[in-house]
């Protein structure tokens, strides 16, 4: 196992563009919104415009391609892979749903791309890579205390909500510890190869595991303590340093947002069936 | 000052741990006023550390017991007043500043105690930028915990409680995680801000030279839970007090006693500048004259061999550069440098979990990068410095026989080794103990044990003596000097306690910034003002004793006083 050069994923990125400026509520609640959005509608109107949309937001935090082009690339293959399954097992589904048989190519008689489940494939990959976009612009632009701030400010208790910035805080103290001690019981002849049982090591296992529990144990109570000391749980309510006031920028998104629903909602109503399908 | 006014009294305080089946502390008397700066010392276990939980309040509001007498803070009870109102009067540093920095940023971090009584954010802000300023962070607001040094935390965490305008900072073991130089500006930095804030100042230490690089007015000594001595330091450094209790003296003391001279109260022994260098100059120059020292260069065959050794992380900036030196059979070195200068890169790439860029290892003749880690393992050993992050089982046999198991040692050789490494290392009389029931010194012990049992040829150890007090660094020194001596093991320290380094190794290898800046014998890296400078170490006081007091070159000087130093040990040695 060879754990010297990790690289780190993906992260809050700070460039100062006009989505940066938007307050972690907005942000949230406009994710949720998307995905609400995507996850209901088979309308390719609707996922055509959030999907370039998605892209169009994602280009103006300003955060460089290279960051996220592994997790781009990996999420573009999830989605095609996706819809090949989707074809192997059934490859009737789209004339199901949109109805016809416009046969397009012909493999074998189960096999025959038509042009209803070329449609339907395209418009379910497109609804799952809807959603990433916005995904993307939360993580890269919501500073994760800004984050814990919009969740109590939504309503979840402050110790809560806290615990969530804790969890980020700590988390590369665990993994750093976590390779130290693997590095150590290497050294002492733990092997973590494939050269030994998968028994012996799932044992080997537990010798990293088990410091790294109890030592993780130790600190959690240190860390409590220090906390009580300056008064964390002294009040029913806290402030936040990193909360963000809502701006003009948020009263904007809330409006759009709710156009885009009145849009939504009337597409939705006058569209016959469940699908988009100009053909 | 207003004496008339104390801010902490306590009278026939006692406190017993619920858990525990005798009190922590007995008879504690103690009164501390406005504006003062006392240091509490003490050896490990001697209750020093509870005492700064009874002044904070997690005695008794988080860790519950029977308390006895009276413990008043401000005039009023502390077992009355609760640990959130206390906390408004007493801000505590923590030893461990990455437990104590919670937030995702300086600001953030500074900012917690504010959130937490609900101050505005406007105000907050305001606090916080003014705050920052006192301890210099200014600048570093935006940055994340992990891009900070150990100084930078601790700054932080002192701006986090002193944005609750407290009345007294109580700094437990301060100088514990940081590195010589670092350690002598924090202590700068209490003493710049008790001036300017006037605060009452409590440290928690035992490393006391350090802490008196600034004056402090008074120093409790305490043992076994109770206060042994409470007095001015010029007096408590006169007394043989300190050696009866197990702290070290500063190493100017030491000298001018190994050199005959009687110290008294009145020669201002805790500020060698201001001591009366006529009175004393003599002595130490016949003392140093008497015997001309220069150690040996190490002889015998080479066991480890690093030629241009170099690796990154990253495969941009490199963690290490060009590292080439030779380690003799036998030898016990010290491998210096401040945090982040490569010293645990260097150690990880002899044990091969990581792979070097460029350059080679020779081990006894053969290449080491060609074998895997379990290979290396069998003739090279690893210790880390906290011995919770080794120990996987909870019986000392079960774990100090671990390393056979997986060999697949047979039972009978096990038993056999795991007996004789315990009888080696003190601790056959534990041999059926839970590790729980033992303390940190031990656990180290049985760490030390669970590598020695493999029989390696080469020790590495990182930060033998961290965290631990005067009479266990003793202790843990003297056994590894022992083992050195007795089954001529080689061992390499990776450390900065410049007290290890000048008292147990002749040779350090210093890196600074991945690079190799000096390999050479202790005395002459410790006179060596670039040295120390580019590794974050500080001048020994016998450098600057010899320096100040023209005592001929400084090398010679520590050389003299090292060798006395070795004389008495072996003496005492010889006794037991």
């Amino acid at each position: 196992m060879d754990s010297s050069k990790i690289r780190t994923g993906l992260n809050y990125v700070e460039t100062g563009s006009p989505l940066h400026r938007l307050s972690g509520v907005t942000k949230f609640l406009l994710f949720i919104y998307w995905i609400t959005l995507a996850l209901l509608t088979f309308d390719y109107r609707i996922i055509g415009t959030m999907l370039v949309l998605g892209i169009l937001l994602l280009i103006l935090t300003r955060v460089p391609f290279h960051v996220y082009r592994p997790f781009a690339f990996f999420m573009l293959f999830v989605v095609i892979f996706n819809a090949t399954w989707i074809f192997i097992f059934s490859p009737q589904q789209g004339e199901i749903y949109i109805g016809g048989r416009t046969v397009l190519f012909r493999l074998t008689e189960r096999y025959t791309l038509t042009r209803e489940t070329l449609w339907y494939l395209l418009t379910v990959a497109s609804k799952y890579l809807t959603i990433f976009p916005m995904a993307l612009i939360f993580i890269l632009t919501t500073h994760p205390t800004e984050f814990a701030a919009s969740l109590s400010r939504l309503g979840v208790p402050y110790k809560i909500a806290y615990s969530v910035s804790l969890a980020l805080r700590y988390l590369p103290e665990v993994t750093k510890d976590f390779v130290n001690i693997m590095h150590s019981q290497q050294a002492r002849g733990v092997d973590l190869t494939k050269n030994v049982s998968f028994v012996s090591r799932f044992k080997n296992v537990t010798a990293i595991l088990i410091p790294l529990i109890l030592s993780s144990l130790d600190k959690t109570d240190t860390i409590s303590n220090a906390m009580e000391l300056r008064g964390f749980g002294k009040m029913k309510g806290r402030t936040w340093y990193n909360r963000k006031p809502f701006g003009k920028g948020d009263y904007l998104t809330f409006i759009l947002m709710a156009a885009f629903l009145v849009l939504y909602i009337y597409l939705r109503a006058t569209l016959d069936g469940m699908f988009w399908y100009p053909f | 000052m207003k004496t008339t006014d104390p801010l902490i009294l306590f009278k026939d305080f006692s406190f017993q741990y619920k858990s525990q089946n005798a009190p922590t502390l007995h008879d504690i008397n103690l009164s501390v006023n406005r504006g003062e700066k006392v240091l509490i010392i003490g050896p490990s276990g001697s209750g020093k550390s509870t005492l700064g939980s009874c002044l904070n309040g997690l005695i008794p509001f988080s860790f519950k017991g029977r308390m006895g007498g009276s413990a008043q803070i401000n005039g009023k009870e502390t077992s009355k007043t609760g640990l959130f109102p206390l906390s408004q009067v007493v801000g505590t540093v923590l030893q461990d500043t990455d437990c104590q920095f919670v937030g995702l940023s300086v600001a953030e971090d500074i900012a917690f105690a504010l959130e937490n009584s609900c101050i505005p954010q406007p105000e907050m802000r305001e606090i916080v930028r003014k705050t920052s300023l006192l301890v210099d962070m200014d600048r570093f607001l935006d940055q994340a915990p992990f891009e900070l040094s150990g100084g930078q935390k601790q700054r932080v965490s002192l701006a986090g409680v002193m944005v609750d305008d407290v009345d007294c900072l109580l700094f437990d073991e301060p100088l514990a995680n940081l590195d010589p130089h670092t350690g002598r500006l924090a202590i700068e930095l209490i003493d710049d801000i008790q001036k300017k804030t006037g605060k009452t100042v409590i440290i928690i230490e035992h490393r006391l030279e350090d802490v008196l690089h600034r004056p402090v007015n008074r120093i409790i000594l305490m043992e076994r839970g109770r206060i042994v001595s409470d007095t001015a330091p010029d007096e408590l450094l006169a007394s043989s007090l300190l050696s009866q209790k197990g702290i070290r003296e500063p190493l100017y003391l030491t000298a001018l006693k190994y050199a005959g001279c009687p110290v008294t109260g009145q020669d201002n022994p805790s500020s060698l500048t201001a001591m009366a260098k006529d009175r004393f100059k003599p002595a130490l120059e016949e003392w140093t004259m008497r015997e001309k020292v220069s150690p040996g260069t190490p002889e015998g065959e080479e066991i480890l061999g690093i030629r241009d050794l170099s690796y990154s992380y990253d495969g941009d900036k490199p963690v290490l550069n060009d590292i080439s030196f030779s380690l003799k059979k036998g030898e016990m070195i010290s491998v210096l440098g401040k945090n982040g200068a490569g010293k645990s890169t260097l150690s990880k790439l002899i044990m091969g979990v990581i792979t070097p860029d460029r350059g080679s290892i020779s081990f006894m003749g053969g290449n080491l990068l060609e074998k895997p880690v379990n290979e290396r393992s069998r003739s090279i050993g690893f210790v880390m410095q906290n011995p919770n992050h080794m120990i996987s089982h909870s019986l000392i046999r079960e774990e100090v026989g671990f390393g056979l198991d997986l060999r697949g040692t047979a039972e009978e050789e096990r038993d056999r080794r795991v007996d004789d490494v315990l009888k080696l290392c003190g601790l056959y009389p534990f041999r059926n103990w839970p590790i729980r029931a033992l303390s940190y010194g031990q656990r180290k012990r049985v760490t030390i044990a669970s590598i020695l049992v493999l029989e390696p040829e080469l020790l590495i150890l990182d930060e033998p003596t961290a965290g631990q007090d005067y009479r266990h660094y003793t202790e843990i020194m003297e056994f590894l000097t022992d083992l050195n001596s007795r089954t001529g093991l080689t061992i390499m320290m990776v450390t900065h306690d410049m007290h290890l380094a000048l008292e147990y190794t002749d040779r350090a290898v210093v890196l600074s910034e991945g690079e190799m800046i000096c390999d050479n014998s202790i005395a002459r890296v410790f006179s060596d003002r670039d040295v120390i400078v580019k590794a974050n170490l500080k001048e020994t006081s016998l450098f600057t004793l010899a320096e100040q007091w023209d005592l001929g070159n400084p090398e010679d000087f520590i050389n003299r006083f090292i060798a006395h130093e070795k004389m008495i040990r072996r003496e005492t040695r010889g006794q037991q």
